[in-house]
């Protein structure tokens, strides 16, 4: 579970989170969307310990980050959005790098290493060298890697972007796996489709604030036909204009 | 062409623009403040090079050979350029990020190089002028002289890197094209430019070297009036006499051979432009493209993942990121290799001359005491030129963020750096000590005893490394050079270090000469001086240091 209670980043007079009040329950796949510059990005920072909120408090699984950052830490997996790990490393010696970060026993993390090489076809790449590696293996790397304690938050920033149609079908499987399990999974995208039909809960946030959260129905709210594109530009927009009324 | 050079230019200055320090949400005027701060560290650290050359010009004039600093400082530049020259230039030709962007605009492969060039003479030069103006002041205050020997002095020593430079161009471009021969390219790179550090080296010093019935001609000379001291450091380097020459002349013969100093000087590197320039941007992308290659051939080699401790990963990490990537190689290890590498050309240079056992017989007759005290600090010095830990937390640039995500606390993470720092020194004080060991074995608990507190003091000097650069880190660079080359914190780290190894001397020889200890209890104090001083600043690393790690 994740929780959000009154989260507030600002950058000198910019609020990139404005007040962020919000709960992602287990065993649910959470889409968060909004424009360029809304502050997907810094929640997300904010929630892996990345950066400190200046109010406020995140929760993972119950565990504040800002007071017990290692033990918050070990509950979730990150998947950045660019892949900036040491490109000189090998496949295998990044996730045996990252196994050895996370504890993770030896046989547990030949497995886990195993069955998701072959899953994502990584199998004859797994001794070169990561930097000889196109965008779309670095992400399915990155994606091993923060796999590879089988944590019980997967947070990935943008994952889509530059993935192949295949592997980008792979890994939406996966996120409904690790939501089948009990898990949760907290995802920023532009991608609406993807957003509208894998996830259980959506967020809008815009300029700092999340103007909208539910499930796909209850943003909807009793428009049936329309599409998560429509309601997504239609509460930006309004928003825009109650701001110009204001 | 005149637009790639105004951008390379713009560049530059923006990287030097105090505004541009600025933190977003933070007041530029505290960056300017930080900037000023760093300026009068700068101004410190400068005002100890141009005392220490007065002093050296003092004695020179005393001795009437005022003239030689000149020579000495034309020498000191041109070293210092084919050196340091050579790995800044290396970095910027083949290992720059830019190459693709650059192939891909209309712009000639010549233009490029040129551009690049100038940007590293910009740099050399400047670094050439500030270094020699001491001596140059000086000796243009002993001789009276006026506006026209200080014009003519600045055109000097901002051509001094022209051919050292072109020199260092050659080799790089040499070293890339022999490198692209093995497999393990970068790996190659790194080696050959090492070996190339201390080719250059040897035959600076065995252009230096002469023989016995040399030096006492030369003396002859000296003490007769006939030849200056100058002339005699210059004597196989005919462009550098030119120079000197035309600083000590005056009239037309000084305009000349200035003239065929600046036109000699010019065209080595011109031409030299001309020449490799066609072929440049071909190379550099051969080098960029080298991971394809290497990685075509590699296939999965079945085998079991090994387990180890997080602290004991993240150090091989780090020591494996320094070793791996040949700019933070070259750039970060070449001032602890400084150390056996002095020791190793002199050793080599005593056997052609029989002087073992010379030595061998010094270190005997030398009392215990003395071999302990000074074994200690020469050995320490490799801890004082390592730019590893000084540059630790800079080098993660956009992994910082990442690595912050980690069930580590950021006072793990910087252990293992100054681990690593750690253990390059330490490899190089085993390496020296195994040295001594062969040549004195008579002395071996000695040695022991000083390579344990010569690291002892590494691990002083690389915690204040990374302390320094946890506090003041560069992650915001686009090429790996910024992070340790145009890193001015390492600069800072490097003269604290100086600093600390000197008041720990100071410490010692005042117990020594000032109070009743005797020597066995003042070097005790002085090492336990030490111990404290490493207690606290590794107290310090794992709480203010874990709290700046993640602030960044």
């Amino acid at each position: 579970m994740i929780t959000f209670e009154n989260v507030t980043k600002s950058y000198g007079s910019l609020k990139a989170v404005d007040n962020l009040n919000l709960t992602i329950e287990d065993g649910q796949v959470f889409g968060f969307i909004g424009p360029n510059g809304a502050g997907k990005t810094t929640t997300i920072k904010l929630m892996t310990g990345i950066l400190a909120p200046d109010s406020g408090t995140v929760k993972l699984d119950g565990v504040d980050i800002a007071k017990e950052p290692i033990e918050a830490k070990r509950r979730f997996g990150f998947v950045p959005d660019q892949f900036n790990m040491y490109e000189r490393l090998t496949g295998r010696e990044y996730l045996r790098f990252m196994a050895d970060i996370y504890c993770v026993p030896l046989e547990k993390r030949n497995a886990h290493i195993e069955k998701y090489l072959q899953l994502f076809s990584l199998e004859q790449a797994y001794d070169q060298q990561i930097r000889g590696y196109s965008h779309g293996m670095k992400q399915k790397l990155a994606i091993i890697g923060a796999l590879i304690h089988e944590p019980s938050i997967w947070i990935l920033d943008e994952p889509m972007v530059g993935l192949d149609p295949q592997s980008a079908f792979l890994l939406k499987e996966e996120m409904r796996k690790h939501r089948d399990n009990g898990h949760t999974v907290f995802f920023s995208t532009h991608v609406l489709d993807v957003a509208e039909r894998l996830c259980d809960q959506i967020g809008i946030i815009k300029q700092g604030q999340l103007i909208a959260n539910g499930t796909l129905e209850e943003l909807r709210g009793g428009q049936n036909d329309s599409t998560l594109e429509e309601l997504f530009l239609e509460l930006v927009q309004a928003d825009d204009w109650n701001e110009e009324g204001e | 062409m005149t637009a790639y050079l105004r951008m390379l230019v713009q560049n530059r200055l923006a990287a030097i623009k105090p505004g541009s320090y600025a933190k977003e949400g933070k007041p530029k005027a505290l960056a300017v403040l930080k900037v000023v701060g760093f300026g009068l560290l700068m101004l410190i650290a400068y005002g100890s090079i141009a005392f220490l050359e007065v002093m050296l010009f003092d004695l020179l004039h005393g001795v009437g050979q005022g003239q030689a600093a000149i020579g000495l400082a034309l020498l000191a530049c041109t070293m210092i350029t084919l050196l340091y020259g050579f790995f800044h230039l290396n970095s910027v030709l083949f290992f720059s990020r830019d190459t693709s962007f650059l192939a891909s605009l209309p712009i000639e492969s010549r233009t490029v190089l040129l551009g690049k060039v100038l940007t590293v003479i910009a740099g050399e030069a400047g670094i050439s002028l500030l270094f020699s103006a001491p001596f140059l002041v000086c000796y243009g205050i002993s001789i009276s002289a006026g506006l026209v020997y200080y014009l003519k002095a600045v055109l000097v020593f901002l051509l001094v890197p022209l051919i050292p430079l072109a020199i260092a161009m050659l080799l790089s471009f040499a070293l890339i094209r022999i490198s692209a021969l093995w497999k393990r390219r970068e790996g190659m790179t790194t080696l050959v430019s090492l070996a190339l550090f201390v080719g250059i080296m040897a035959a600076e010093l065995s252009l230096q070297n002469m023989s016995n019935e040399e030096i006492t001609q030369w003396l002859l000379s000296l003490l007769l009036g006939r030849e200056s001291l100058g002339n005699m450091l210059l004597r196989n380097l005919p462009w550098l006499r030119w120079a000197n020459d035309c600083l000590q002349m005056a009239g037309m013969d000084s305009w000349m051979r200035l003239g065929l100093y600046a036109v000699t000087s010019a065209a080595v590197i011109g031409g030299l432009i001309w020449l490799l320039g066609g072929g440049y941007m071909k190379l550099a992308i051969r080098q960029e493209e080298a991971i394809g290659q290497v990685n075509r051939g590699k296939k999965r080699v079945l085998g079991k993942q090994g387990e180890r401790r997080p602290i004991m990963s993240l150090t091989l990490q780090e020591i494996k990121h320094v070793l791996t990537v040949p700019i933070y190689a070259t750039n970060c290890l070449i001032g602890i290799l400084m150390v056996p590498l002095m020791a190793g050309v002199f050793a080599f240079s005593l056997l052609q001359d029989g002087g073992i056992q010379f030595i061998r017989n010094v270190l005997l007759s030398a009392t215990g005491e003395y071999y302990l005290a000074i074994l200690t600090g020469v050995l320490a010095l490799t801890g004082m030129m390592n730019l590893a830990p000084s540059t630790a937390v800079s080098r993660e640039g956009t992994v910082h963020e990442f690595r912050k995500t980690f069930p580590i606390s950021g006072a793990v993470q910087l252990r293992a750096k100054v681990y690593m720092g750690l253990f390059f020194d330490g490899i190089l004080i085993l390496l020296l000590c195994t040295v001594l060991w062969i040549l004195v074995p008579a002395l071996w608990l000695r040695t022991l005893i000083a390579g344990v507190c010569a690291l002892l003091i590494c691990l002083l000097m690389s915690t204040l490394s990374v302390i320094i650069d946890v506090h003041y880190p560069k992650l915001h660079w686009k090429t790996e050079v910024e992070a340790v080359k145009q890193n001015f914190m390492s600069m800072v780290a490097m003269l604290l270090n100086i600093l600390i190894l000197g008041l720990l001397f100071l410490l010692f020889g005042t117990l020594m000469t000032e109070t009743d200890f005797g020597w066995y209890a003042a070097y005790g104090l002085t090492m336990g001086t030490v111990l404290l001083l490493t207690v606290l600043s590794l107290l310090w690393l794992n709480n203010k240091g874990e709290k700046s790690y993640h602030a960044h």
